[in-house]
């Protein structure tokens, strides 16, 4: 449905040459949801902005829905982004307009008659759940509301892609979840495609299909949201994933962490695994087998979409000596292992 | 006070209001346009053209800079041009006018320039047309600002037209010199300056009032 090949975006000033964007091919199908994660700067909102050439591209070509907005003319690439919905972080709402207004305006841009404006207008504020705010102003209403609104404006053409451009960041973490329901909502009811970018992987856990981590302008992984979770490759992938992860460290474990490894320090381990019961057994074996302690600082099973990824932090009460022996057993056994780092011992 | 200054009084009122209303309408009208285009025409603006926002620019700091008094004469054959004499009320309203323009252009290009980007990314997001957005989207979002702004170029007309007897335009600013300084008729002065003050604040009040029904 979405087709970049080869994108380039280059902004050039007086004294400086940035190169945002460096031969990005991306490809996302019909009706899935597309998350592309990065750190700020690594250029996701270059790269969004170039699917319906807010931003045009310094080389390379977009298509969406068969068409190639490269090629069009400014007429027609203004006809194309009528059928390409965007959401943003801020909203970008009219305040001198009410919520129906704002909904009805990329229709009234198209010149619809009132009548037909009407009828499209009705189920998509019933669609987003704010039929009874339809006559106030945004200045009236929450931030999830008014992302609503914009998800209903941004709906009114029956586009077939909608882009997300950080749409939950300035939320709470509840509203994003309803936010990110309600996005999931219409991808499956309407079969819209979905192509989102944002900072924080709890929004690609939640609903994305596939995903590529965007860094310094490339594409450096893509492909199955699990598959990232579960065997992330490159090193900002893996950075992601840990500070998602931190998180959710107790406070006495981070503080006792350092990179560096040491006769007095432990090894502190992630180990992930698909499904709920195979990590009970890694671990009793490790101990009977092996003859080393294990502590465990974290558990839990991360759902990912609907499928759960078990991941657990260990400490192995260990000399460094030993470490290697149950890395190999780890990787006997296909376990996902990663070492985060090495805990001072604490006084027992 | 005699019958005949009272209805100079309200000859001067009268003359007053219809060159202030006049010229006040027509830079609203032509100024808008320009504020629109120094706004839209700048760099990565929607309707970029660098030469033509240039131009623009220095034409309204031309017009800016020159002192009122001295537009009123300066241009008295392009007056005498656009409405066939170079003296009286209608006479004065060209120069009040070309003097307002430059002024209300800035007003808007000032109130436009408060719009966050957003709303014009979400317009050409929506496919929306440069004309379409300033129509749909930066005049509406701007409509407060821009009323306020028209109350202030008023009310700057008001104090304009008080030099239009230079050319034979009467008003209350011209009555006030002719008899209240010239023939140091103090009950004069003081007469057409409650007058004016009532102008003045009639204005700012309808001016508000417009905005605050604008604002939600």
């Amino acid at each position: 449905m979405i087709i970049l090949k080869n994108i380039s975006k280059i902004y050039r000033s007086k004294t400086q040459v940035v190169q945002a964007l460096d031969g990005v091919d991306l490809s996302v199908n019909e009706g899935e949801i597309f998350g592309i994660i990065g750190t700020s700067g690594a250029g996701k909102s270059t790269l969004l902005h170039s699917v319906n050439l807010l931003e045009a591209p310094s080389h390379g070509q977009v298509i969406v829905a068969d068409q190639n907005l490269t090629m069009m003319s400014k007429k027609d690439l203004r006809l194309a982004r009528h059928h390409i919905g965007m959401i943003f972080q801020h909203f970008n709402l009219l305040a001198s307009k009410t919520v129906y207004q704002n909904v009805a305006l990329p229709l009234k841009l198209l010149g619809k008659r009132q009548s037909e404006i009407k009828s499209k207008v009705q189920p998509l504020l019933e669609i987003v759940g704010l039929t009874e705010k339809q006559a106030n102003y945004p200045r009236q209403l929450s931030g999830g509301q008014k992302q609503r609104v914009a998800i209903a404006r941004a709906l009114a053409c029956d586009p077939q892609v909608l882009l997300c451009d950080e749409a939950t960041s300035s939320l709470d973490p509840k509203t994003t979840r309803t936010i990110l329901e309600l996005l999931k909502k219409i991808n499956q009811q309407l079969i819209l495609t979905i192509l989102l970018i944002t900072h924080e992987l709890s929004v690609i856990k939640k609903i994305c299909d596939r995903v590529a981590v965007l860094d310094q302008g490339k594409i450096v992984e893509s492909g199955d949201i699990i598959d990232l979770f579960t065997k992330p490759r490159s090193n900002i992938t893996k950075q992601l994933i840990h500070a998602h992860l931190r998180h959710e460290l107790p406070q006495d474990v981070m503080q006792r962490l350092s990179p560096q490894a040491g006769e007095d320090r432990n090894p502190v381990m992630q180990i992930r695994f698909m499904g709920t019961t195979t990590a009970e057994p890694i671990n009793y074996r490790l101990a009977v087998n092996m003859a080393i302690d294990i502590n465990i600082l974290q558990a839990n099973i991360e759902f990912i979409k609907t499928e759960a990824v078990g991941m657990m932090v260990i400490e192995l009460l260990c000399k460094p000596d030993k470490l290697s022996l149950a890395l190999a057993y780890f990787t006997k056994q296909q376990v996902d292992v990663e070492i985060l780092g090495y805990a001072k011992h604490t006084i027992h | 006070m005699p019958n005949t200054l009272f209805t100079e009084l309200l000859l001067s009122t009268w003359q007053t209001c219809y060159m202030v209303g006049v010229s006040g309408a027509l830079a609203i009208l032509l100024g808008t346009p320009i504020g629109v285009l120094l706004i839209t025409t700048r760099t990565g603006g929607i309707l970029q053209h660098k030469t033509l926002n240039a131009t623009l620019a220095s034409l309204v700091n031309i017009g800016r800079s020159i002192p009122f008094i001295i537009l009123l004469v300066a241009i008295i054959p392009f007056t005498r041009f656009v409405v066939g004499t170079s003296i009286g009320t209608t006479a004065a309203i060209v120069p009040l006018t070309v003097g307002a323009i430059p002024f209300f252009a800035r007003i808007v290009e000032n109130a436009l320039e408060e719009i966050p980007y957003g709303l014009i990314e979400a317009g050409l997001a929506m496919g929306a047309t440069p004309y379409q957005i300033i129509q749909k989207i930066l005049l509406p979002e701007a409509r407060v600002s821009l009323v306020n702004g028209a109350t202030v170029t008023i009310i700057t007309l008001v104090n304009y037209s008080a030099m239009a007897g230079v050319v034979g335009g009467g008003g209350l600013g011209d009555l006030a010199i002719r008899y209240g300084y010239q023939r140091f008729d103090l009950n004069i002065m003081l007469t057409t300056i409650a007058i004016l003050i009532v102008l003045v604040q009639l204005i700012q009040v309808l001016g508000d009032t417009i905005a605050r029904r604008l604002s939600h």
